[in-house]
């Protein structure tokens, strides 16, 4: 076999996945709820999904606060939907400004939860087709 | 082939209806191809005489001339099926029969690749 036409064995196919961002700014029911599902609903179709808490929903990623959008008619649950985002890769960013803003320690925080400035984040969504601000 | 734009109507308010409407309907301008999806918040613009109930507010297009703009040059509507249980809506409830209903992920699927999406 001629030198050319050698297999690189280093070489891996890598199919690139696409991003997307989903944002959420707020805590009521509504928004959270069709953010979560967003997510998980991207997440369930191959996307690589980012979300990124602003301080107006920074109290969502508090342990304890996702268990208060359960129950609502005919929605599936925030915590099922929350953790099918995480087993699939999707990242669950809190702006780092919701922590002061907010009176928000980190410890606090869900397990998954990231911190990190919005300019961070930016860098993080590089590349990101779907963007969904809530 | 024409590019893709999601719209999203996230609210039962005017304020979430008519932007939405408006950008949908530029993106047909544009030559968008529009996929519009209501969320179970915004369930209640896809019945029957609600639209209607906005009238033609001050300033702003006439939002049923806007949706049946949208729907009837073909552009995907589609309603979130958990929308139903949700708002307690009978599917013969919608406003127009070619209103998709559906969950999110196939709605997802058809609108992959858009290259704007926005949401009000």
């Amino acid at each position: 076999m001629s030198e050319e036409f050698e297999v690189n064995e280093e070489f891996e196919y890598e199919e690139e996945e696409s991003k997307m961002v989903v944002m959420l700014n707020h805590s009521d029911p509504d928004s959270v709820m069709a953010a979560i599902v967003m997510a998980a609903a991207g997440a369930a179709i191959g996307e690589q999904v980012l979300m990124f808490f602003q301080p107006g929903a920074a109290k969502v990623l508090v342990k304890g606060e996702l268990e208060k959008y359960r129950d609502i008619q005919g929605l599936p649950d925030p915590i099922k939907l929350y953790e099918s985002i995480t087993i699939l890769d999707g990242r669950i960013i809190l702006c780092e400004l919701g922590l002061p803003n907010k009176g928000i320690k980190e410890e606090d925080l869900l397990d998954e939860v990231e911190v990190m400035m919005a300019s961070s984040f930016l860098f993080e969504a590089d590349g990101a087709k779907a963007v969904y601000s809530y | 082939m024409s590019e893709k734009m999601v719209v999203v109507c996230n609210g039962d308010e005017s304020k979430n209806i008519m932007p939405a409407l408006i950008f949908a309907s530029s993106g047909l301008a544009l030559d968008y191809e529009v996929y519009f999806f209501f969320c179970p918040a915004g369930a209640k613009w896809a019945l029957k005489g609600e639209l209607e109930k906005l009238g033609t507010p001050k300033g702003l297009p006439n939002p049923v001339e806007l949706f049946n703009t949208l729907i009837d040059l073909g552009n995907k509507v589609t309603f979130c099926e958990l929308g139903l249980e949700n708002k307690d809506i009978d599917p013969k409830d919608m406003r127009d029969e070619r209103i998709v209903i559906e969950k999110l992920p196939p709605f997802l699927m058809d609108a992959e690749g858009a290259t704007m999406t926005y949401t009000f």
